[in-house]
């Protein structure tokens, strides 16, 4: 007789569950956001393969919960407003 | 397969093709992504025509080949659509990564395949070799006769796919270049019949992609949960068999026409030799089995309907004590030289003592015809196995 763990019958879960694991914690680098040269254009939010950056009052900033540090947001910035730093 | 009289309003003259694509309207489907690809599109054909005459509303997706229309139904399906694919072939063959996901992911999809010879040696001809080559990936495979059984066969693959004790992706098959192409009178329910008997499964809720309620799809797993699914998924075949009996028996009920569930039987009651077929070449395979009674041989005929999941407990049951069977296979299972249904045949005959002398035959491969004179010589190596007398186990009946 089979053992069981879920009631799912395929490889669903709920969501929340998966929000718990903090995706971001072997990253090597982060990226910064300078406020003042922020232009808001939101072209590094459209870019990041995780999609945790999000619209701050005055800049764009990734939630470093999730962030892997690849750098995208930077390369891709318009205004070269975002700079990696080693952690 | 029986019927009962139907009124002329009732019924069309239509080819399989276009016989697959009437049943399709009749489930009302919520979206189509399909490539063409011979010998299906006049069935693509049909069902663009039908949205465009204003006669269904199903959102269509053209897409550039068939990973990316198995890919739509993944997603749409997840979100909780009713879904339909067709395919042959190369096409198939192309498809497969996301065949395989559909799968495992116990998605309810509904596809067509107008069955196709692989290639290579290039070639485009009638045979089963595409389908039985995917065998193992998960899907129930419903393997037709003629153009009614393919419009029956749909309705009842959407009956069966969204069943919440099974929960599987359902193949329809058929001959490609043969039933495909082949014009017939057929019996058209209407679509408040149908939508009646699918009703059942129309209601029940299932768990899908909600915007309201987010659930992780198909994530990364290893290990015991991944056995878990694959266990799970396995275990939903075994319920299928009984669940294709039943469905094929409420389908009596309201439409009085029935196939048999898993495997049609065809005058096997008393005879002492039975032959197995698959497909389109059941009929001339009951036509040589008449003929032969009328001789006085004792002969009947078992029609798998069900590849997936492969019928092994009524086979047995229908073959025990028979003096010996000979099985008629349009596939090749290429390193073992044999067809696909004699060697899993073997497989679930292996409990009976004793085992019947089981024949092999490979015929219509490439788009040669499987006909009576073929199936004559089989059943005349057949009965040299029935006499105990030794015979070649299995034998390419087009070059042998």
């Amino acid at each position: 007789m089979a053992r069981y763990q879920t009631k799912f019958e395929a490889s669903w879960a709920p969501a929340d569950d998966l929000l718990e694991i903090k995706t971001g914690e072997w990253r090597y680098q982060r990226p910064v956001t300078l406020a003042d040269k922020c232009c808001q254009c939101g072209w590094c939010s459209l870019y990041c393969p995780t999609g945790c950056i999000q619209e701050g009052a005055t800049h764009f900033a990734a939630n470093l919960d999730y962030c892997k540090g690849c750098g995208i947001c930077a390369r891709t910035c318009t205004v070269s407003a975002i700079r990696m730093v080693e952690e | 397969m029986e019927t009962k009289i139907t009124p002329k309003s009732q019924w069309k003259v239509l080819d399989g093709n276009k016989s697959a694509a009437y049943g399709v309207w009749l489930c009302r489907p919520d979206v189509i992504a399909a490539y063409p690809i011979t010998p299906q599109t006049p069935l693509l054909e049909q069902l663009y025509r039908f949205n465009a005459d204003g006669q269904m509303d199903a959102e269509m997706v053209e897409v550039e080949g068939e990973t990316s229309s198995m890919s739509v139904l993944i997603g749409a399906s997840a979100a909780g659509a009713r879904t339909f694919t067709s395919t042959s072939s190369n096409g198939l063959a192309f498809m497969f990564d996301a065949y395989f996901y559909a799968a495992g992911q116990r998605l309810p999809i509904v596809m067509v395949i107008s069955t196709r010879e692989m290639s290579t040696p290039t070639t485009v001809a009638g045979s089963q070799q595409d389908i039985i080559t995917v065998k193992d990936a998960g899907w129930v495979q419903i393997h037709t006769e003629n153009c009614q059984e393919i419009l029956d066969s749909i309705i009842m693959a959407y009956r069966l796919a969204e069943d919440p004790d099974i929960l599987l992706p359902v193949n329809v098959c058929y001959d490609g270049f043969y039933l495909s192409h082949l014009t017939e009178k057929i019996y058209l329910p209407t679509h408040e019949e149908v939508a009646a008997f699918l009703e059942p499964v129309t209601r029940v809720p299932r768990v899908k992609i909600d915007t309201e309620k987010p659930m992780g799809f198909a994530p990364y797993i290893l290990g015991e949960l991944f056995t878990e699914y694959r266990h799970k998924h396995s275990a939903a075949f075994q319920r299928t068999k009984a669940k294709l009996d039943q469905i094929d028996e409420e389908f009596y009920q309201r439409f009085g026409r029935r196939y048999g569930g898993q495997i049609e039987e065809y005058r096997t009651s008393d005879a002492d030799i039975v032959l197995v077929a698959m497909g389109s070449y059941a009929g001339t395979a009951k036509a040589v089995v008449n003929r032969q009674r009328s001789q006085g041989l004792k002969v009947g005929l078992v029609k798998i309907r069900s590849f997936r999941p492969f019928p092994a407990e009524r086979l047995e049951k229908v073959l025990k004590g028979k003096k010996a069977i000979g099985v008629i296979d349009r596939n090749v299972n290429i390193p073992w030289g044999c067809g696909n249904m004699f060697l899993e045949l073997k497989v679930a005959l292996s409990k009976l003592n004793p085992m019947p002398p089981m024949a092999g035959f490979i015929d219509g491969i490439a788009g040669i015809d499987i006909t009576a004179e073929h199936i004559e010589r089989a059943l005349a190596i057949t009965c040299q196995a029935a006499g105990g007398n030794p015979y070649q186990e299995v034998t390419w009946l087009p070059i042998e």
